[in-house]
């Protein structure tokens, strides 16, 4: 026995040796193992600095949805020779914010409440919890606006083992979730809960301030229910009610407008976000340039550039013999190009797009006759070619989000709709006007646009009293409402667009008149949804996005397919 | 082993054994078998580890991703380290490996044959799958199911004339390998094996499908009619490629079809013979190989066709090389133009598609062949410049367009020799002296590449589901002279 119970010993120590040696070499194996770059958490602030840049971090998306696509669609712009003749129908890589929402802001969002939980005190996180969800509400909003169904409620869930097939919940039920999630969000930072840590400089917007963004909330609020003007018009007259109830948690002024302000170096220039990069030429509209035109908008010389017909520059193409002696210039800079491909190679327009080119400053200048688009509004780092030995921009470039015009043009219309009962459509028609020339005079002079001239308050009031076709008009209420709205979209031309499907506005007999457009003498019609992409065959979630698909073309008005840019999605009812 | 709590296995084990019998040695004495020279048979088999790369383990974490200019400051930006995330509870990988074999001569060693099959299982193999991007994530790295890789080879040597004078060897070689996914991990449909084109192109593998089929959405969109509710109708021109209004194709995936699969870019099988003839002095000395079956997708033939610097973009391009009649005209129908560079794309125009001819009547042309509008002067030839660049370039391009099969036959080597007499080369001091002219990579008896791309190098990479030719360096044809001394 003795004997017995002394080899059990022997073998237990032998057996500890062993595992004393194993667990030594896990140890030094784990730390082989061990990226030295990675961290187990960051902070909540540190995620939400990171959130706001990629809020407006799609390079692609500028390049494809807003210059290619949005931009010449909504008749902001055309290409230099016009428009192609499938401009109305091209869905070359359009809707990049789909996947962005998923990969790059949703996420980020999405993890900001995992990142409080793994805090000492997680309870006092819930104001910063609150502001990450409005931003993410704001971009969902945005995606399912020409997507549809989407997932929402189930979706980012893999990071924290939660499902990875997550379930597409209906347009309708993502619009509920919205409001409730914004209500619940406005009351939370409305608390007044001293305890709770705010996210200071680490909120690249609004620095933190918790009532600027119970503001945005609610106007997104707004923004949101205004496209249930069709298809739920008592919800939207009930959250309408709502929110203009509370003056003091509405925008004020535009120092109050959520936006992201950044360098320059942001959009660089030659970059998929510069509009002039690989020889990009944008021309302003003929439909916004006659009306800017004629109604001396002051906000015609922050979007658009004089055309290349000074007197210096015709001077020189006198002098080389590219334009005949005497030529001189026209007091009007400004001029659009069409929007119709049909139009602008119609004889006698074509001349419209002939450009001469001359010697200046040292290298070939074209001479158009047409206006560009002020570039730096969006590229603020480009160099001015029309100045001798300019140097490159060093301007901040303005992303706005959502804006006190927008509230106000949003106002007016419910009132003149008899939507709210309460309050005056011209008076919040004009704030939103005069708002916008301000507003614009602010972001041109940030990017330090040509020719910058600022717009100050005077200028703005003269422009709104002294236009019959600005100056309020209750009989023209809502078709002038929506030119003003549409026109203060130039810098947002997807709000531009939603404005159009949900109002029908502009068209050719509102104030802002839209040019017909045709191709091939067919009238094109305005798209009003992204191409729904139908999932791969590797996707692990087929069933549920296939089923997505399926149960959108319940609705006729889906349109014929998934790819029927032509069709709608549920709240763009006819 | 997972960083942090340090959990995970460090270590694995795996065995192997083989085990042959040479039957000739049975059978020396036995009559009737003294035809057999040699005989072996062997069998195999073998478990071979492996574990997860170095700091995998750590994925799905955050890190600092760079600084961010911001107007007046500076910002250190941190994040996620990245969209991939790994299983908690990873295994090591184990391959079973089972090898039969027989190697069996006759004649006095004079005829050959080596038969193999192999079977090869790959059991959670570490791999990462892609995961719906609405889950947050693009990819989770977990054991997969079991992946299977079996086939044969087969190894005839023969030595039929053997003389003096006269001598001729020659080997042929056959094998046919069958990759096969068995099951992938819970909750995967598919594996994404290699991409082409960005991520236009993939090469999937998937239970129930061929391995390696070749996926993309940019393939060629087909025609269906439809009638006024939108449901599907009988047309004669279902199935065909469909045009957009401008008459450039449209992409299956911006048309709602979603990827297409063209095929699988595996081969069906390989072969090779090698021949050697000796005729007094000299030596002559073939090797052909062969593939056969199996697609690539090359990016040469894409841009090549885009930039025009292939042969096949020659036609249409002037009445010489099959180019139509084209006009141009101005918006009253007056021409202002004529050139001899058309070509007519072959498809359909898509539905609701109308078109102004020429004329001034606009037409519908919905389901209309190209050729057809041309024919009622709808619509004028395309020029061919415009064509090939709609079909190829980055923005618009049709992948499809350069997929296509990948069956050859290559001279691989062809070498000539002359071996100087032993006297020849006693006189000038040397044991032994050969001289030979030497030829590899002499060309192709048969290809079915487009353009002669080259079927066999200049790959993406050199991941197992590899499919597309993206300009690498090909295989270079070299002659040479050798001389072969001893002393």
């Amino acid at each position: 026995m003795k004997i017995l119970s002394n080899k059990k010993s022997l073998i237990v120590l032998a057996m500890s040796g062993v595992l004393a040696l194993s667990s030594c070499g896990k140890e030094l194996y784990t730390e082989y193992n061990t990226d030295p770059a990675i961290l187990y958490g960051i902070k909540p602030e540190e995620q939400f600095t990171n959130a706001c840049i990629a809020m407006f971090d799609a390079d692609f998306e500028y390049y494809y949805d807003y210059y290619r696509i949005m931009m010449p669609r909504m008749q902001y712009q055309t290409g230099v020779a016009g428009n192609g003749k499938t401009f109305m129908s091209e869905v070359g890589n359009f809707n990049q914010r789909r996947n962005y929402f998923y990969s790059r802001t949703g996420n980020v969002l999405s993890d900001i409440s995992y990142l409080a939980s793994l805090q000492s005190d997680p309870t006092k996180y819930k104001n910063e919890i609150a502001i990450a969800d409005i931003l993410k509400v704001y971009y969902a909003f945005y995606t399912t606006e020409i997507n549809g169904s989407l997932p929402y409620k189930e979706a980012f869930q893999a990071r924290y083992n939660g499902t990875l097939t997550p379930k597409y919940d209906k347009q309708e039920e993502l619009f509920n979730t919205f409001d409730e999630s914004l209500k619940a969000d406005i009351a939370q930072l409305k608390s007044g809960d001293a305890t709770q840590v705010n996210f200071g400089t680490a909120d690249l917007y609004y620095k933190g301030v918790e009532a600027s963004w119970v503001k945005a909330a609610n106007a997104l609020r707004i923004r949101i229910a205004m496209r249930l003007l069709k298809r739920n018009p008592e919800k939207l007259k009930t959250i309408a009610t709502e929110v203009f109830a509370n003056e003091t948690d509405l925008f004020a002024s535009n120092a109050d407008n959520p936006e992201f302000v950044t360098s320059f170096q942001h959009t660089g220039v030659g970059s998929n976000w510069d509009p002039t990069g690989n020889g990009g030429i944008w021309h302003a509209s003929k439909a916004v340039a006659d009306l800017m035109y004629e109604t001396n908008d002051p906000r015609m010389r922050m979007i658009f550039q004089k055309n290349g017909y000074s007197q210096a520059n015709i001077n020189l193409g006198i002098a080389q013999g590219k334009l005949p002696a005497g030529t001189v210039e026209n007091p009007r800079r400004y001029f659009g190009s069409f929007a119709s491909p049909d139009a602008a190679v119609a004889t006698g327009n074509v001349r419209w797009y002939t450009r001469p080119q001359i010697t200046k400053n040292g290298g070939n200048y074209l001479m158009d006759t047409l206006s560009q688009i002020q570039y730096r509004l969006f590229c603020p780092g480009l160099t001015n070619p029309e100045v001798a030995n300019g140097t490159p921009g060093t301007g901040a470039v303005t992303f706005p989000m959502l804006t006190y015009s927008e509230l106000n043009f949003h106002r007016a219309e419910l009132i003149a709709r008899g939507i709210l009962t309460t309050g005056s459509a011209e008076t919040y028609y004009k704030l939103g006007v005069v708002n916008s020339v301000l507003y614009y005079s602010t972001v041109a002079g940030r990017a330090a646009v040509y020719d910058y001239v600022a717009a100050d308050e005077t200028e703005a009031n003269n422009y709104y009293e002294n236009n019959p076709k600005v100056k309020y008009n209750a009989a023209k209420a809502l078709d002038q409402i929506a030119s003003q709205e549409y026109l203060h979209y130039f810098k947002q031309a997807n709000e531009g667009w939603s404005l159009y499907k949900r109002t029908g506005m502009p068209n050719a007999t509102t104030t802002l008149a839209f040019e017909r457009v045709y191709a091939d003498g067919v009238e094109q019609q305005m798209p009003r949804r992204a191409l729904i992409a139908t999932p791969a065959i590797t996707d692990r979630n087929f069933t549920n996005a296939q089923g997505a698909i399926d149960a959108m073309a319940q609705d006729p008005d889906f349109g014929q397919g998934p790819s029927d840019i032509f069709g709608r999605v549920w709240w763009d009812k006819k | 082993m997972y960083p942090r709590d340090g959990h995970g296995t460090p270590y694995y084990f795996y065995p192997g054994a083989s085990l042959s019998w040479l039957f000739s040695e049975a059978l020396k004495d036995k009559e009737g078998f003294d035809f057999l020279s040699f005989g072996k048979l062997r069998m195999s088999y073998a478990v071979t580890g492996k574990g997860a790369e170095s700091w995998l383990t750590g994925r799905g974490n955050y890190k600092y991703i760079g600084n961010y200019t911001f107007i007046d400051e500076t910002i250190a930006r941190y994040g996620f380290d990245g969209s991939q995330m790994v299983d908690f509870n990873l295994k090591n990988e184990n391959t079973y490996e089972f090898e039969l074999g027989a190697d069996v001569r006759f004649l006095d060693n004079r005829l050959g044959i080596d038969v193999a099959y192999y079977k090869k299982n790959s059991k959670n193999q570490i791999l990462p799958f892609s995961i719906p991007v609405e889950a947050g994530m693009s990819s989770l790295v977990v054991n997969s199911g079991n992946l299977q890789n079996q086939g044969v080879e087969l190894l005839l040597t023969a030595n039929p004339i053997r003389s003096k004078d006269f001598n001729w060897d020659f080997t042929i070689n056959f094998t046919r390998n069958k990759n096969k996914v068995i099951s992938l991990a819970p909750g995967v449909t598919g594996y994404n094996l290699d991409q082409a084109f960005g991520a236009d192109m993939y090469s999937v593998a998937m239970p129930g499908k061929e391995f390696g089929t070749i996926v993309t959405g940019y393939a060629y969109a087909t025609y269906q009619a439809k009638d006024a509710s939108g449901a599907p109708v009988a047309h004669a021109n279902n199935g065909q490629k469909v045009l957009k209004q401008n008459g450039s194709y449209f992409r299956s995936v911006d048309y709602g079809q979603g990827q297409k699969e063209l095929g699988t870019m595996m081969e069906k099988f390989m072969a090779s013979t090698s021949q050697t003839l000796r005729y007094k002095n000299f030596n002559l000395g073939v090797q052909v190989d062969a593939k056969i079956g199996g697609k690539m997708a090359s990016a040469t033939h894409q841009y090549g066709s885009n930039g025009g610097t292939l042969a096949s973009t020659l036609f249409g391009r002037s009445k010489e090389f099959g180019g139509l009649t084209r006009r141009t005209f101005d918006a009253t129908g007056n021409v202002t133009g004529t050139f001899d560079d058309g070509i007519i794309p072959e498809g359909v125009f898509d539905n609701g598609i109308n078109i102004k001819a020429p004329n001034g009547t606009t037409y519908d042309v919905s389901g209309m062949s190209y050729a057809d509008a041309v024919k009622q002067g709808i619509v004028e030839p395309v020029s061919a410049r415009i064509y090939y660049a709609r079909l190829t370039q980055w923005s618009t391009g049709i992948r499809e367009y350069s997929t296509f099969e990948n069956s050859w036959v290559a001279v691989r080597e062809v070498s000539l020799g002359y071996t100087m007499p032993a006297k020849t080369a006693s006189m000038m001091k040397l044991n032994s002296l050969r001289v030979s002219l030497i030829g590899r990579n002499l060309g192709y008896l048969y290809n079915t590449t487009k353009d002669g791309i080259n079927p066999e190098a200049g790959f993406l990479s050199n991941r197992a589901g590899t499919f597309a030719e993206y300009g690498g360096m090909p295989y270079i044809r070299n002659l040479g002279f050798k001389i072969d001394a001893s002393f």
